[in-house]
């Protein structure tokens, strides 16, 4: 039995439902889209670095293994699953991130084949000692090409920084030298323990219907048994490790990340909205902050701010290009604590939300961004769209309270990549 | 559905897009002149000066203060290479009248910000004010500098440049660091009276209705200018092959291949279906020749990629490889590339590179976004195509078109950047 959400701001319906085979399945159809995303989804990204023994225990798993086994997934007996959506014309890719590994396609024509053919690879793993050997070229040029990603070096120094013991400091794709240690018996065991239906997601937007997702499940997919793998757990102080990190590359300028570490939170609607709020009232475009900052040649149109997430981990990321990072941080931290102390002020509150509001459904032009949004709120545990609703209710005073309790300016480390 | 093509007085035309259904709106100005190294920096700093700020809202904080009060609009700018010509384009995409949360009408408001930001700027005494200009300057000159930062990105400009060093292919459509840190605040308005006087201008609209209060619109706030004349790009100079090698060395982990080819197919005559499809098949897709043998059945590289310049006849194809396999790899792309010359590929490979340049040709209908890129490089020769008519155009093509094609493909430059403590030749 399909359960039918009707978005009271956007008008649009979207369908969700538990397959017996104890799949969750998400489809928003967009009248007049030009195409279809869909995405697969596991609750299984590169923090989740152990695996269960027979005498209870865990093991650790070389770093970079749930990004191989993505990679590895696209290969069967018969051949590629590339080969298979070349035949149907979708675009197909696959991404691992830190909490989730996800299969993908964007399809103007042939949708439901094209589905057919995500659902059936998924499920059929087939790796051999030979296959498994012959992608460590490949995903160790991966690895190289983003050893000399200095956007990628100051992001991963800062978690390094940020974090003790946290596997968010490890790196998504891990070293050339913890690949070579991955066999294919252990990609079995890491597939069997995260890639079973319950733990699953399949989000489907765009050109497409209820129906047609359905049937597409009732063909592929068989009831799977009812066990999650255990909840992540780990062993993290609030503090950082290190309050500041530098690394020398062949850059032309400082490149930093400001990364403030949030205690852990339980996700919601309201964090989610909140998250998007204060990055904008703090340092978005029409900030004072960011007006300082620019009249100051401290950053230039570099400048971002993010905010993310996941299994014991939450990051406040201001970031960019400066020739000094440290002012840059001391700009923020102060912005931050007078918002603290102040709290935010009404009138700024309501341009922010109504530019938020603007700006989150704008996005939804695109099938792509519907179905990774859809998919965030279903991993987050929130509903459907969630954070719509809640920048339209959430008050300054709300807001406030979130910036007092969810930042603790005290806790950050500065990662910056100097001119080598 | 064709765009409605609007022919406006003072040479200027409005595209207007069907209605897509979409949330948002979008009005585009696209002002093209001809590229030319010691003009480029001149218009590259308008598109950051003309955006961040206006008369009407004279600081940047006001002037993003008024996008958030319009549900957060979102003005971009951007300076692009097309063919022989200098791109400068300004768009604004907003909030369509239903999903506002008051059901307020923003397009006229967003069109007249759009025109406010192109023929009202922010100017003292005839001229940008210095802090403005010193910002834009200083922005400017820190992205060339940045050009070092992503490997790829600068390995490819550095065979580019090798390829075609007296070319506007290869002038920086944003400047160099000598030209743009020689420029004043007097060139910035200079090159915008320019700008405004000889482009060739275009508008790009997608929102409901007919667009004509925005023609009106346009034709009014143009009517104050002096009598235009566009400028053309003269003819480029016939191509000589140079067969350039070039290696450089860098602080790197991986090194990065380059090859430059020409291919004689251009717009707006030449066999350029055929070119796109040869050059899908050949790198453009993960069923590509290059993608299979290179990559799956090689395991030289992570990416091994080949794009097509349409306007100006060359094709580059890039790879990040060990050092020591640069030679090798070279040599397997070429293989394919003779492959393809020879025909031995097999219709399978064939098909699954046409249905991969339709599933792209097709996608851009998916966003205005999108759409107002496809308009957009049609804007240079007048001539508009709907991505199903080019859909249609790609179904004809046929395997000896594809393998003429690459015939006409010939290696010209190499460049190979990689690290220091190795040694390298290609």
């Amino acid at each position: 039995m399909m359960q039918t959400m009707t978005h009271p701001l956007t008008g649009d319906t979207i369908y969700r439902t538990t397959h017996p085979s104890g799949l969750d399945i998400l489809v928003w159809p967009q009248e007049g889209a030009c195409s279809a995303y869909a995405v697969f989804a596991t609750r299984y990204g590169s923090v989740y670095n152990t695996l269960p023994t027979p005498n209870g225990g865990t093991e650790e798993v070389p770093a970079g293994i749930a990004h191989y086994l993505e990679h590895k997934l696209f290969e069967s007996e018969e051949g590629d699953a590339f080969r298979l959506f070349a035949a149907t014309g979708a675009s197909a890719n696959a991404y691992t991130s830190f909490e989730r590994t996800a299969y993908l396609f964007q399809a103007t024509d042939n949708v439901v084949a094209s589905l057919d053919i995500l659902l059936d690879f998924v499920q059929k793993p087939y790796f051999t000692p030979e296959t498994v050997q012959k992608e460590q070229g490949i995903i160790g040029q991966e690895i190289r090409m983003c050893e000399d990603d200095p956007g990628r070096g100051v992001l991963f120094n800062l978690l390094q920084g940020m974090y003790h013991t946290h596997p968010v400091r490890i790196d998504i794709a891990g070293t050339v030298e913890s690949i070579s240690h991955i066999t294919d018996r252990l990609l079995y065991r890491c597939y069997e323990q995260y890639y079973n239906l319950h733990n699953m997601v399949l989000v489907v937007a765009g050109k497409i219907t209820p129906e047609e997702v359905m049937a597409a499940a009732d063909r592929h997919l068989k009831p799977a048994p009812d066990i999650l793998p255990a909840p992540f757990t780990v062993d993290e102080p609030n503090t950082v490790l290190k309050a500041r990190v530098e690394e020398a590359m062949p850059v032309a300028a400082p490149l930093f990340y400001l990364g403030l570490k949030e205690p852990v939170v339980q996700p919601s609607a309201a964090t989610v909205a909140g998250a998007l709020l204060i990055l904008e009232l703090v340092a978005g475009k029409g900030s004072d902050l960011y007006s300082e900052l620019m009249e100051k040649q401290l950053i230039n149109d570099q400048f971002g701010t993010e905010y993310f997430n996941g299994p014991g981990y939450g990051v406040w990321l201001f970031g960019g290009e400066s020739a000094d990072p440290d002012a840059v941080e001391a700009a923020i931290c102060a912005e931050l604590t007078r918002l603290q102390t102040d709290g935010v002020d009404e009138q700024r509150m309501e341009e922010v939300r109504r530019a938020i509001y603007g700006r989150l459904l704008a996005e939804l032009d695109d099938a792509t961004t519907c179905g990774e949004m859809l998919l965030s709120n279903v991993l987050d545990g929130i509903p459907p769209l969630g954070e719509l609703d809640a920048i339209a209710t959430l008050t300054a005073q709300e807001l406030t309270e979130q910036i007092r309790r969810r930042i603790p300016t005290e806790h950050r480390t500065l990662s910056v990549i100097v001119p080598q | 559905m064709q765009p409605n093509v609007m022919q406006l007085p003072q040479d200027i035309t409005l595209l207007h897009l069907p209605d897509g259904g979409f949330r948002t709106g979008r009005l585009a100005a696209v002002l093209a002149v001809p590229l030319r190294e010691a003009t480029a920096a001149q218009y590259a700093i308008l598109p950051g000066l003309l955006t961040r700020c206006c008369r009407e809202y004279p600081t940047v904080t006001a002037f993003n203060r008024r996008l958030d009060s319009l549900y957060g609009a979102t003005v971009q700018a951007d300076t692009l290479r097309l063919g022989q010509w200098q791109v400068i384009c300004l768009s604004i995409s907003y909030l369509r009248q239903q999903y506002t949360l008051h059901k307020e009408n923003l397009a006229q408001q967003a069109a007249r910000l759009l025109l406010d930001l192109l023929l009202d700027p922010m100017q003292e005494n005839g001229a940008f004010r210095e802090a403005d200009f010193a910002q834009e300057k200083r922005i400017l000159l820190e992205r060339l500098h940045a050009e070092i930062n992503n490997k790829r990105q600068y390995a490819r400009h550095q065979c580019e440049r090798l390829l075609c060093p007296n070319d506007p292919y290869s002038v920086n459509p944003c400047g160099t660091v000598d030209t743009v840190s020689a420029l004043t605040p007097r060139d910035a308005v200079q090159a915008l009276d320019t700008l405004l006087a000889t482009a060739r201008i275009h508008f790009i609209y997608q929102d409901e209705g007919d667009g004509a209060a925005l023609a009106d619109a346009i034709r009014q706030r143009f009517a104050a200018l002096p009598p235009r004349r566009v400028v053309k790009p003269k003819p480029a100079d016939a191509f000589t092959f140079k067969e350039d090698r070039l290696t450089e060395k860098m602080p790197l982990k991986q090194a990065k291949l380059v090859l430059g080819l020409r291919i004689a197919a251009t717009e707006p005559h030449g066999p350029v279906m055929a070119a796109r499809l040869m050059n899908t098949l050949l790198g453009g897709c993960p069923s590509s020749l290059l993608f299979r043998h290179v990559r799956e059945e090689k395991s030289l590289c992570y990416y091994c990629a080949s794009t097509y310049d349409r306007f100006h006849g060359v094709m580059l194809i890039d790879s990040g490889v060990e050092t020591a396999d640069a030679g090798r790899t070279k040599d397997e792309i070429l293989r394919q590339l003779e492959a393809i010359r020879e025909g031995i590929f097999t219709d399978d490979e064939l098909e699954d590179a046409r249905r991969s340049l339709i599933q792209r040709f097709a996608a851009m209908d998916e966003t205005p976004a999108d759409r107002e890129a496809w308009y957009l490089s049609q804007t240079l020769y007048d001539r508009y195509t709907t991505p199903k008519d080019t859909v249609a155009a790609l179904a004809a093509v046929t395997r000896d078109e594809v393998c003429r094609a690459a015939r006409t493909v010939h290696l010209d430059s190499v460049y190979l950047l990689h690290p220091e403590d190795e040694e390298a030749t290609v």
